[in-house]
């Protein structure tokens, strides 16, 4: 008869979950940064692209996360 | 297997990020050192506004009529462009072109410039160089303010082809 055992238990990685926490923070992080950029200089990234995209991603994937937990 | 994959997508999205970092970057500092930016005629662009005001004017057949005088337009620009070279192609119906302006102070102040150039292209359509020191104009928030100023009667128009204007260091 052979014994399994099992001595370090490592936590079931939620893919999703893990997947919409990167999303948020990186979404978030480089909205923030930009945001920044736009008060020193206006018109250094609006002038090229909307961030508010990057908020909406932030918020649509931390909705999810809350929702989820 | 699923770790390895999170970790992949993490760097994926970490790169993306510094991606775009690097292109906002190459779009304000362009390598050559100057930065066109075109108009597009009746609408607002981020760096370029539409003509204004709007009693003076109207769009027809894709050309921006001037009804009456003057009409401006605003451009947001990086700070670190000195200089601005705009290219105005028009043909005149009775309304002529007279000269352009930028805007030097908070009121009604505005600092006048012939074109330095006008080139004859076809069709009777014509092109007006002038150039501005944009470290001499007055800014809101980058913001700067040009007028176009023409001459003619009440139902004398003129028809704005393409405004493009070119950013120097």
């Amino acid at each position: 008869m052979r014994l399994k055992i099992n001595f370090i238990k490592f936590p079931a990685v939620k893919f999703w979950d893990r997947l919409n926490q990167s999303i948020f923070k990186l979404s978030f992080c480089i909205f923030l940064i930009l945001l920044l950029a736009e008060l020193v200089e206006p018109g250094f990234v609006s002038n090229w692209f909307n961030p508010v995209w990057l908020l909406m991603i932030a918020l649509f994937s931390g909705i999810v996360l809350v929702v989820d937990n | 297997m699923k770790k390895l994959l999170l970790k992949s997508i993490d760097i994926f999205l970490i790169l993306a990020s510094v991606g775009l970092f690097l292109w906002l970057f190459n779009k304000n500092f362009p390598v050559g050192g100057q930065l066109e930016v075109k108009a597009v005629l009746g609408f607002d662009r981020p760096m370029i506004s539409r003509l204004g005001p709007d009693p003076r004017l109207k769009v027809e057949d894709g050309y921006q009529v001037v009804l009456d005088n003057p009409v401006y337009f605003d451009l947001r620009s990086p700070r670190w462009f000195n200089q601005a070279r705009v290219e105005l192609v028009y043909k005149e119906f009775g309304r002529e072109l007279e000269n352009m302006a930028g805007k030097v102070g908070a009121d009604w102040q505005y600092d006048s410039r012939q074109a330095i150039a006008v080139i004859e292209l076809e069709d009777g359509w014509k092109k007006a160089i002038f150039d501005f020191d944009l470290n001499s104009m007055y800014a809101e928030k980058n913001v700067r303010r040009f007028l176009i100023s023409t001459k003619g009667e009440i139902r004398e128009e003129l028809y704005i082809k393409s405004i493009d204007i070119i950013l120097k260091r």
